[in-house]
């Protein structure tokens, strides 16, 4: 068990936000190491490449790498698939990349940490541990 | 095994966590003349193993000592008392000494705080702008995909 984030939450604690950092912390000391998501590290180095900065992007690649990083298995897919259904079943729209982050904390027994209070709620449904904040 | 005969189950350990007791699986040590270990025969067969379907079924617990694991599998160590009383001084409340164990000895991974200040405020807000524009045009390309399979299929031939 331990702490996933999702890329809100990433991009806050790379930008040094007080309050990310405070949560993050607490998560870890309570659930866990933290492990990253493949798909938020796609969207960071999305963001840092977009400003047309490969250096700093191969920077943020190796600080990544020392963190164990969860990429999407099939049993990911299918936690995935079983969230993407249950939040068509009760009308709450949550983004292809939630889904998945989402699928993988499932998956691995972790705690998502989050910003995204629509996730959060519809958490409750799918039977992920949130904290949001 | 001649019918009628009464194995007596002297001791069992549950391996679920459970707040029933009654109603886990378990490996018991038992007694029929002699002293045996693993499944009596009695009970080989029988559907499911819980305590209340072997009592309906004439089996008879005698000095039933309950062990609830967390776990599929534990192991018994000895620990010098020095050591065990380091060990309870580390334990947290609601925590148990396997996870004194396992929160110990966890890999010494840095925690994500350490990424902090790796972005400008504006570089990240420019970070935080890609990532929504990325989502939007994803959103919106799902949007036009949708919209195309909704179309009646002569309509789609002729575009």
């Amino acid at each position: 068990m331990g702490v996933v984030v999702d890329s809100s939450v990433i991009v806050d604690i790379l930008a040094g936000d007080e309050l990310a950092i405070y949560e993050v912390l607490r998560a870890e000391e309570l659930f866990g190491s933290p492990y990253l998501s493949s798909i938020v590290i796609f969207e960071a180095l999305v963001g840092v490449l977009h400003r047309g900065s490969a250096s700093k992007m191969r920077a943020l690649e190796s600080l990544f790498a020392q963190y164990p990083v969860l990429t999407v298995d099939a049993a990911d897919a299918r936690r995935a698939a079983e969230v993407r259904v249950e939040l068509l079943r009760t009308g709450r729209p949550v983004s292809i990349p939630d889904t998945l982050i989402a699928g993988q904390a499932l998956s691995g027994g972790h705690v998502l940490l989050t910003k995204d209070r629509g996730l959060a709620d519809a958490a409750v449904a799918i039977g992920l541990r949130v904290k949001v904040y | 095994m001649r019918a009628g005969r009464t194995v007596l189950v002297e001791s069992w350990s549950a391996n679920r966590t459970t707040r029933d007791p009654a109603n886990v699986g378990f490996s018991a040590r038992w007694r029929e003349t002699t002293a045996g270990s693993g499944t009596p025969p009695k009970l080989r067969g029988l559907p499911g193993r819980s305590v209340d379907r072997l009592r309906s079924a004439g089996i008879k617990f005698l000095n039933t000592l309950i062990h609830i694991h967390r776990c599929m599998v534990s192991k018994t160590i000895s620990l010098e008392q020095s050591a065990y009383e380091k060990l309870r001084a580390a334990k947290r409340t609601n925590e148990s000494f396997s996870d004194v164990v396992t929160r110990i000895l966890a890999p010494n991974r840095p925690s994500l705080a350490a990424l902090a200040g790796f972005l400008t405020p504006s570089e990240a807000k420019e970070v935080r702008a890609t990532i929504r524009k990325v989502r939007q045009q994803d959103e919106a390309m799902e949007s036009a995909r949708l919209a195309r399979w909704r179309e009646p299929h002569g309509r789609r031939r002729r575009q």
